[in-house]
């Protein structure tokens, strides 16, 4: 069984809008949601559609999975990655990254893009998070001058 | 602001949610009702405190705390807060409540542990458990066993205040935060106490 499947040399992932992309077998270990398709089909090529899953979108996973996944590049050139790759991010890319880390099942990739969120929305106001997430407040003003009163410390 | 259609599922916001600084999650507390209930949820915080515990969380750790002794030499007696890179910025904290008219001999007991110092007055046996941050406290009471009566050749020592991992792990009860608090009272006979205080200080 192992030796079958490291026969299979290239992995095709097709994205919503038809992309494709064909990627080495080790970028997709993190993705396990690919890994359980992978598993369960016993050929030398395989393609797997991604209907949930952009093609810019993947496009950015798999140059961060690439680059985490080569033995060559050293922790600090991991990290200096990871913060540039967080850095050319829009608001709306992130939540759609971790949208799609959490379709595809990448349990570390989807910490990150939690992380790096909450690093943009930490020491924000309330109004700028409802913005963000696009929620409605359900409390009345008396109930939410109340809850501010009651953590005033937090708003200082 | 830009607007953008992300509406995210409340288990992929919990995901962000665990890894905001503590001031951060009080002050969202009044975004909507289900965060709100979030934070209430035994369950939530506790995997808030493990996390917070776990990752090396930076809103405590550049923070440290000077504690100038109150004698005739000290001009600007008094506990501060010192943060920045170089801790440049030196902020003085006002007491507690209980230590606001008599502030002599004040000490700070160990280390702080999830933003709570431990302050006490020597030789009396007074002991507050504080956040400086929340502006909560909570006064030790004298032990259950016995109350210390104060005799004029008696003292009291303090000898510790840390935290307890393995019991906050085994109680699996991470609502309250476990701490252990070690008082020793040294009277004449010489006798120990050991407090194990499981407090919520941090709602």
């Amino acid at each position: 069984m192992a030796a079958e499947k490291s026969s299979i040399k290239i992995i095709t992932l097709i994205a919503a809008d038809g992309s494709v992309f064909e990627v080495e077998p080790n970028i997709v270990k993190e993705m396990k949601t690919v890994q359980s398709y992978i598993d369960e089909l016993d050929q030398n090529t395989v393609s797997i559609p991604l209907p949930n899953v952009f093609g810019n979108d993947l496009a950015m996973i798999i140059e961060y999975c690439k680059k985490h996944a080569s033995e060559e590049e050293t922790k600090e050139a991991k990290e200096e990655f990871d913060f540039e790759f967080v850095k050319r991010m829009k608001s709306d890319d992130k939540l759609r990254l971790l949208q799609a880390a959490s379709y595809l099942n990448m349990e570390s990739f989807l910490q990150f893009m939690a992380k790096a969120i909450a690093a943009e929305i930490e020491n924000q106001s309330v109004e700028f998070v409802r913005d963000y997430f696009q929620i409605e407040s359900d409390f009345t003003p008396e109930e939410e001058a109340e809850l501010r009163k009651e953590n005033e410390w937090a708003f200082k | 602001m830009e607007k953008f259609g992300y509406h995210i599922h409340n288990d992929l916001a919990l995901s962000i949610l665990l890894k905001l600084p503590l001031k951060s999650l009080k002050r969202f507390n009044c975004v909507c009702k289900s965060w709100s209930q979030l934070f209430e949820n035994p369950n939530f915080m506790s995997m808030y405190w493990s996390n917070f515990i776990t990752s090396n969380h930076s809103s405590y750790q550049d923070v440290l705390f000077l504690l100038i002794p109150k004698t005739n030499e000290n001009k600007h007696p008094g506990l501060y807060s010192l943060s920045g890179e170089r801790y440049e910025n030196k902020v003085k904290l006002d007491w507690p409540p209980p230590f606001q008219e008599d502030d002599r001999g004040m000490g700070m007991m160990g280390t702080v542990i999830n933003g709570i110092v431990c302050l006490y007055q020597c030789r009396m046996p007074n002991v507050v458990l504080w956040n400086p941050t929340t502006e909560e406290f909570k006064v030790i009471p004298p032990s259950p066993t016995e109350t210390p009566v104060i005799y004029e050749d008696e003292c009291f020592e303090y000898h510790g205040f840390g935290y307890d991992l393995v019991r906050d792990d085994r109680g699996l009860n991470f609502t309250l935060l476990g701490l252990y608090l070690a008082l020793s009272i040294l009277l004449e006979r010489g006798k120990m106490v050991i407090y194990s205080l499981e407090e919520k200080m941090v709602k």
